[in-house]
């Protein structure tokens, strides 16, 4: 649960921010020590958003210590408090919220030992670097100096008073991040880079398709001291070295015989199937009014197929077994929840297990470094007291990681003859966003599925609103309407392991409700657009923006064209890009002197768009400077030779074959997008960027 | 058993000579920058120097650096002593996981020995080989830019 989206839960405990509210205990956050340096240790994990700098900022602020005395530990199930999953861009508000009011509760009770001890008034008591000063200067004590005093083994308490923001003088500054040193020199920080003392590395053997069962095994001599591990369809290798590991599982993948079924849909009918695939349908958002005949109505129908998350570095993870303890090294962005499922799936109490965060590499979501750890630990069990060492090849990676599922999202909208919105209808089709471990009666893990005693794949959910949503999030367009309906369709045939990706379903609905809007600025009038729609299309017809709104056609009249320039239909139907490619690009000159009238510098973007930024100095740490396109950029480092191709190829062979209108080049495809193993789904032969798919404008089919 | 120079320094590696070189440098040679991202040559995440030349450790076979020049992250600089392209990492905070800074790191510095003033576009021509799935281009070729100019003779 993320506290973020619902506030802390109604216990009858007096409030207190963040995730403190349910995990209390002053010594859960944070420990001083003898040398001066104190230690926090939340319960976020850091993923390469820089999330570990910014909290050793907010503590260091709140405690008057330098922060080069701040400690960061990784989160670990043992000493960290739950703070659930590290998602949703929630963990300054929740951990950092936390850490800020724990750390001046901290200090409070610092100060009011240190004033009674010397008779000093604590309001007369500053705080310089840890030092407790007197108003004369004198050095009353320090934190160092009060660590052994177990002045922190106490709940936390709703009257500390944190610092305002004025006060603040480490907190909001860009400073350097932390965890970027060791990355730049080499050192070892990973998880990959973990190294303990007997370790085996070991690989798993996967199935050639999903559902596959393992109908024999050959025997045969393997390199190295390379061993077989079989439990039910689970396979895995180990050996010492590990690209003895690495090559074993090739060899034993071509002596594996398996009973295969198709149980995929079409890669090129992805559409039929959402429609077809039985469903749980709900109303997320309903409101009726009486509205005159409308004059206007447009819809559309938006396809996203499955997307993976393209890790640069596949998962990972180390398991010692010791007989009693199964010990975990993983970076998972939950590990009490991996600790709940793996419970489950080991069939062990969870006090059994410990797990240990390590940063992996970039996360954008549920990835497969949860699995991974039940794989480490299946292979761990088996050979007690040898640390293992688990990693997924980048075949497995993009083939076996949970997927953010396709979805379908259908719009239509109706105006009167002004403009003005009358009625709103959005449908979205989609199985789960949220298939992440630690929240259902069977484990979510993938090799759970897989042993000799297997679980259930357990289909993955669209929490309510209220949680943050799932596939509806963003759905319920944020403008003015009379009449509204927003209807979810969960899937409840989930042929792919679904779970989530940045955003979960707001990706295709915010592009769908954003198109729709950009079609609107032909309608006259735009009462009922949210405020700021009229300067936009202003800017829009300044620009060069096409309107390709049309009137309803009459039932089973002629399509109406839908463009005159080949370009703009052509990039429609790929599409996010509708959202820039049907604005002529404005020139470089024009851009600069727009920027310099606003005093605003030009978008640091290389698809040279039009957007301008504030003129600031460049800010360390991780923020972006990026246009808001940044989503439909595809990572590159050249220019658009991709996007060059396409707009000068014909528009009807864009249209007809979906690969032809892929800007991605080949290196990008065939790096996250085609799979060379032995295992490859759908979502794997595309891009890991979002592709949607526009159709064609249509009367918008019965509700289903 | 194959021999080459790493980082200065001569190495005979315990392991068989078609093993990769990346699984030479990470085991038996003991470092941690040279990563594996997708053992195909694809993204980048494992590019050392051969004879001042990037190449693919992940699929290059450890033979092939018999005799060669091998160079890694760990030989371009320390945290006391930082090659000009580390310190300007550090400095414009170009990276966010930073998985892909080890490989990205050994090309510019290749780049910048072969051409010490490179272009905006030749940085990211040169670059091209690897990816980062974060998105931190952008201030990645501001640091090689800006490690270029501080390299360059007054």
């Amino acid at each position: 649960m993320n506290l973020a989206f619902k506030g802390p839960p109604d216990d009858g405990r007096p409030k207190l921010p963040g995730s403190l509210h349910v995990n209390r205990r002053l010594d859960r956050w944070l420990t001083l020590h003898a040398d001066g340096t104190v230690t926090i240790r939340p319960g976020k994990v850091e993923l390469g958003q820089g999330i570990l700098t910014a909290l050793a900022q907010i503590a260091a602020d709140e405690l008057d210590v330098a922060l080069a005395k701040l400690r960061v530990q990784p989160a670990a199930t043992p000493d960290s408090p739950d703070e659930a999953v590290t998602s949703g861009s929630l963990s300054v508000q929740e951990s950092g919220m936390a850490l800020r009011h724990a750390c001046a509760d901290a200090r409070r009770i610092c100060l009011s030992v240190v004033a009674q001890r010397t008779g000093v008034s604590p309001d007369d008591i500053a705080v310089q670097d840890g030092d407790f000063l007197a108003p004369d200067g004198r050095v009353l004590g320090s934190y160092g100096g009060l660590a052994d005093a177990g002045l922190l083994a106490v709940e936390a308490s709703p009257d500390a008073l944190p610092k305002p923001a004025a006060a603040r003088r480490i907190a909001g500054q860009s400073v350097a991040r932390l965890d970027l040193p060791d990355k730049v020199f080499g050192a070892p920080r990973y998880l990959h880079d973990l190294r303990l003392p007997g370790m085996l590395h070991a690989r798993v053997v996967r199935p050639p398709s999903r559902g596959a069962v393992l109908r024999d095994l050959r025997d045969g001599a393997l390199p190295g001291d390379a061993a077989v591990l079989r439990d039910g369809t689970f396979v895995a290798i180990l050996a010492t070295q590990e690209h003895h590991a690495e090559a074993a599982a090739e060899r034993v993948a071509r002596r594996a015989s398996w009973d295969e079924a198709n149980t995929l849909p079409d890669d090129g009918a992805l559409e039929a199937w959402l429609r077809r695939a039985p469903r749980d349908s709900s109303v997320v958002a309903e409101n009726a009014a009486e509205t005159p005949a409308p004059a206007h109505r447009v819809s559309a129908a938006f396809l996203r197929p499955f997307l993976a998350h393209g890790a640069i570095g596949p998962s990972c993870a180390v398991a010692r077994w010791d007989g009693a303890t199964m010990e975990i090294w993983s970076h998972s962005q939950g590990i009490f929840n991996l600790r709940a499922d793996l419970a489950k799936a080991l069939r062990l109490p969870a006090a059994q297990i410990v797990v240990r965060h390590v940063e992996g590499s970039g996360c954008y979501g549920h990835n497969g470094a949860d699995d991974v750890a039940l794989d480490a630990a299946l292979v761990a069990r088996a050979h007690p007291h040898r640390p293992i060492r688990l990693l997924w090849t980048r075949a497995e990676e993009l083939g076996w990681s949970p997927v953010s599922p396709a979805m379908l999202v259908e719009i239509e909208a109706e105006a009167d003859a002004g403009g003005t919105l009358l009625a709103w209808r959005q449908d979205v089709t989609s199985n789960g966003h949220s298939g992440r471990p630690g929240r259902g009666k069977d484990p979510t893990l993938l090799s759970a599925s897989m042993i000799a005693e297997a679980f259930p794949v357990p289909l993955s959910i669209n929490p309510p609103i209220a949680g943050g949503g799932g596939a509806q999030r963003n759905a319920v367009p944020p403008y003015r309407v009379p009449t509204l309906r927003v209807g979810l369709h969960s899937l409840t045939e989930m042929p792919i392991r679904a779970s989530a990706l940045r955003g979960l379903g707001a990706l295709a609905n915010v592009c769908g409700t954003s198109t729709m809007r950009a079609r609107a600025t032909c309608w006259p009038m735009r009462r009922g657009w949210p405020a700021g729609t009229a300067a936009r299309s202003a800017t829009a017809t300044a620009s060069g923006w096409r309107c390709r709104g049309t009137r309803a056609p009459a039932p089973g009249a002629p399509r109406s064209p839908r463009s005159r320039r080949p370009s703009a239909s052509s990039a429609a139907a790929s599409g996010l890009r509708p959202m820039w490619a049907r604005r002529s690009t404005p020139t470089a000159s024009a851009t600069r002197s727009r920027a310099a009238r606003s005093r605003r510098r030009p978008c640091a973007c290389s698809k040279r768009c039009a957007t301008t930024r504030a003129r600031s100095p460049p800010m360390p740490g991780n923020a972006t400077r990026s246009c808001a396109f940044r989503t439909c950029r595809r990572l590159r480092w050249t220019s658009w030779r991709g996007r060059r191709r396409r707009r000068s190829a014909p528009a009807s062979a864009a249209s007809a074959r979906p690969s032809a209108r892929s800007p991605t080049p080949s290196r990008m495809r065939s790096a996250f997008g085609c799979a060379t193993g032995p295992s490859r789904p759908t979502p794997s032969r595309r891009c890991s960027d979002a592709h949607i798919g526009q159709h064609a404008v249509r009367p918008h089919a019965a509700d289903p | 058993m194959v021999r080459f120079e790493l980082n200065g320094a001569p190495v005979a590696p315990e392991i068989e000579d078609d093993a990769p070189l990346l699984a030479a440098l990470r085991g038996p040679l003991g470092l941690s920058g040279p990563r594996f991202g997708c053992g195909a040559e694809q993204c980048g995440a494992c590019v050392v120097l051969l004879d001042g030349a990037p190449a693919f450790a992940c699929a290059l076979p450890v033979s092939a650096a018999a005799g060669k020049r091998v160079e890694t992250v760990e030989g371009l600089g320390t945290p006391e002593a930082p090659h000009p392209l580390q310190r300007a990492f550090l400095d414009l905070q170009a990276g966010q996981c930073g998985y892909c800074l080890s490989g990205i790191l050994m090309a510019s510095a290749a780049l910048l020995r072969r051409d010490p003033c490179p272009t905006d576009r030749q940085v990211r021509e040169a670059l091209d080989p690897h990816l980062c799935r974060c998105g931190a281009h952008n201030r990645i070729v501001q640091a090689v830019l800006r490690a270029a100019a501080s390299m360059a003779p007054a």
